[in-house]
């Protein structure tokens, strides 16, 4: 392993090769730019002792010499910096410097946001209040965090003008957010906010702070995430009646119409779970997180066209679990891509009820993609009522038809999804249940009782009457 | 600073023999955190994660002379194979518990949705878990290492990993902008040297500190 005397540039030799490497970086940035590259003579470098690095850092030899700032921006590609090459050939101690500063840059660029993140926290002594926007975003005051994740932190705040409660969501990383993560973000907001629907947050404002962090303004949901929400409300599979079925199907109902709302308006969510469906008070649903959402292909488009703005279709977004496999399998065989469309949702939609139902994934035995895909293929997964009790077989069906491996055997839409939750709902036969014709008298003879008993009394009633004028 | 800090890992195993021992719980420090991220990539709760360690570390100290064999494969690649199985099977036994419909919908493990891409990618995740720790235990150090002020880890916070603008920080800490700059790569140095101290005493291949050390 490298020692760290070496990778401070210890003796004349290896300051040489830090300057030349430096430079060598600089002198390919202007190459490839179409700039002068300058024919220079070898570095002039003083023999001696080596120099401590946090020296070169902090160092300047002259005025001449550029900041740290100038540096940085010229490794970085962001400025010209047309004189830089040749002073680091002249200037020992900013070749080291150079050179330092790439292989900080480099360390940095290594980390994860999610280790960013927690290094942050680790370093912030348990007061990361002054991470933060604060006053940052004009016109909204913060009242606290709601969700802190790995791409963004939503805030709960106050829109100063109209004194309403919204959720302010950040970007995480401000300028060092990669151009698909900004594209992303901006995407997910464009497509939401041409959505209007009571079970789909609204999309309110977006901008962008000083310091160059995107935002997003959102309509205030108190509620909690579907899944915890279930949990809180003792919903959990085993013990539920009918009639807290029935509520769970109505909510359920109005998830498929957001997801079908957003389908006529060409919006593909592609993230559709339980953790992305906030629930209130009042148990209505309300669809979030659009920043994975893709513009469905019209039917003008040719196959294989541009249909997105942001994330490409053919790299893998999402959830494994409810992700449906040709999208799974589309991303590792990239010469033939899937695109997302409606059937990519009701896949989702159905994963999430069957999750709701179940209390637990369909395929949750997979320890990795390619597992899941294999137990895809070879059909392990039970339907919910296999888990739980409480759950009828029709519902099991509405289930497993939405997660069907075979797109085309899926609902053709969530609306028609929605239809079949109906007609649980109102205990007539559902399309997901290929059932015998005694399935169908037993749904209409249950939704028909009092009609049917009357019937038979008075085809009872006829016999004997007729028996009787017989007889006699 | 922790105590046997500049022992190899070698030089650790060499010397354990009990646990209760100061270097089991030096060699337990080393490894248990690694192990209880890595547990968690797999979908494991927090709780469930501890176990795991917990029963990969007991098997460890159980076995290790007997069955371990230096010559014939890392140490990397036994730990990593005794975690898995630990892992599987306290999955299996959730998964089998969350069947009976006795669990509630909150306590189900993500499982898949947090898995890795293919199983040769276990070596990725605990590579990654490994510098995960690295990092974590360079930054415990770092204030103390360099005798660095708070202020100047604040910018170097604020700056280079919560993405601040170095202008908008100076402007908050009272400091001019190069200044900012200069707390920001005088951390960074330090923690890369940090870094590539503690690779080399607990013996973590180079891999995983790709990118770390430059």
């Amino acid at each position: 392993m490298e020692s760290s005397a070496e990778r401070s540039g210890e003796g004349g030799a290896t300051e040489s090769a830090a300057a030349e490497s430096a430079v060598a970086r600089l002198m390919q940035l202007r190459a490839r730019r179409g700039q002068h590259v300058p024919n220079l003579p070898p570095a002039r470098f003083i023999d001696g002792t080596r120099m401590p690095a946090d020296l070169s850092i902090a160092h300047r030899d002259s005025a001449a010499c550029p900041t740290l700032c100038e540096i940085e921006s010229a490794l970085a590609g962001a400025a010209e910096a047309p004189n830089l090459v040749e002073h680091l050939h002249s200037c020992e101690t900013c070749a080291i410097k150079a050179d330092e500063i790439a292989r900080n840059q480099r360390f940095l660029s290594s980390l994860a946001e999610e280790d960013r993140i927690a290094l942050a926290r680790s370093l912030a002594d348990g007061s990361f209040a002054d991470s933060l926007p604060m006053n940052d975003i004009e016109g909204y005051g913060f009242l606290g965090t709601v969700y802190s994740g790995g791409q963004a932190i939503v805030y709960e705040a106050v829109q100063r003008s109209t004194n309403r409660k919204v959720a302010l969501k950040v970007l995480l990383r401000g300028e060092f957010a990669t151009l698909s993560q900004r594209e992303r973000f901006q995407c997910g907001i464009a497509l939401a906010a041409t959505l209007r629907h009571p079970n789909v947050v609204a999309v309110h404002d977006s901008g962008e702070t000083a310091d160059g962090r995107l935002y997003c303004v959102m309509e205030y949901i108190h509620g909690q995430p579907l899944d915890r929400f279930l949990a809180s409300r003792r919903l959990a599979p085993g013990s539920r009646t009918r009639a807290q079925m029935e509520a769970m199907m109505r909510m359920f109902a109005k998830l498929c119409d957001a997801v079908h709302h957003a389908h006529r308006a060409g919006v593909i969510h592609r993230d559709v779970k339980p953790q992305n469906v906030l629930v209130d008070e009042a148990f209505e649903p309300h669809l979030c997180d659009f920043g994975l959402a893709v513009r469905a292909r019209t039917s003008e488009q040719p196959t294989g066209s541009t249909v997105v703005a942001g994330a490409p279709v053919t790299r893998f977004a999402g959830t494994p679990a409810f992700t449906p496999p040709e999208q799974l399998r589309s991303s590792a065989d990239e010469q033939s891509p899937v695109e997302p469309d409606e059937h990519t949702d009701v896949y989702a939609l159905g994963m999430t009820l069957y999750q709701m139902l179940a209390g637990r994934l369909a395929y949750s035995g997979a320890s990795s993609v390619p597992e899941l895909l294999r137990d895809v293929d070879e059909g392990r997964c039970h339907p919910p009522t296999a888990f739980a009790s409480d759950v009828d077989r029709d519902l099991g069906s509405i289930a497993m038809k939405a997660i069907h491996h075979d797109r085309a055997k899926r609902y053709a839409s969530a609306a028609a999804m929605r239809e079949d939750i109906m007609r649980w709902i109102n205990r007539e036969p559902v399309t997901a249940h290929e059932g015998h014709w005694l399935y169908r008298v037993k749904k209409w003879s249950r939704r028909h009782w009092p009609e049917l008993v009357a019937l038979i009394a008075a085809v009872v009633a006829l016999l004997l009457f007729v028996m009787r004028t017989v007889g006699m | 600073m922790e105590p046997l800090r500049n022992t190899t890992t070698s030089a650790l195993l060499e010397g354990l023999r009990d646990p209760g021992d100061p270097v089991w719980s030096q060699f337990d420090a080393r490894l248990r955190p690694v192990l209880i991220g890595f547990a968690q990539r797999y979908g494991l709760s927090a709780s469930d994660a501890a176990d795991a360690a917990q029963e990969t570390l007991t098997d460890f100290f159980v076995h290790y002379r007997t069955r371990y064999d230096r010559s014939r494969g890392r140490l990397r690649t036994w730990i990593l194979s005794i975690a898995r199985h630990k892992i599987a099977d306290i999955r299996q036994a959730r998964a089998k518990k969350i069947g009976t419909g006795a669990g509630a919908v909150e306590s189900v493990p993500p499982m898949v949705e947090q898995m890795p891409a293919a199983e040769q990618d276990a070596e990725d995740v605990w590579r990654a878990e490994c510098k995960r720790f690295l990092l974590q235990r360079a930054m415990q150090e770092l204030p103390d290492a360099g005798r660095i002020q708070p202020r100047t880890i604040r910018a170097f916070r604020m700056h280079a990993l919560e993405g601040y603008a170095a202008a908008q920080v100076a402007q908050r800490l009272g400091m001019t902008t190069e200044a900012v700059y200069m707390a920001k790569h005088h951390c960074l140095q330090r923690l890369r040297t940090i870094v590539a101290e503690l690779a080399e005493l607990y013996e973590i291949e180079s891999e995983a500190i790709d990118g770390v050390i430059g």
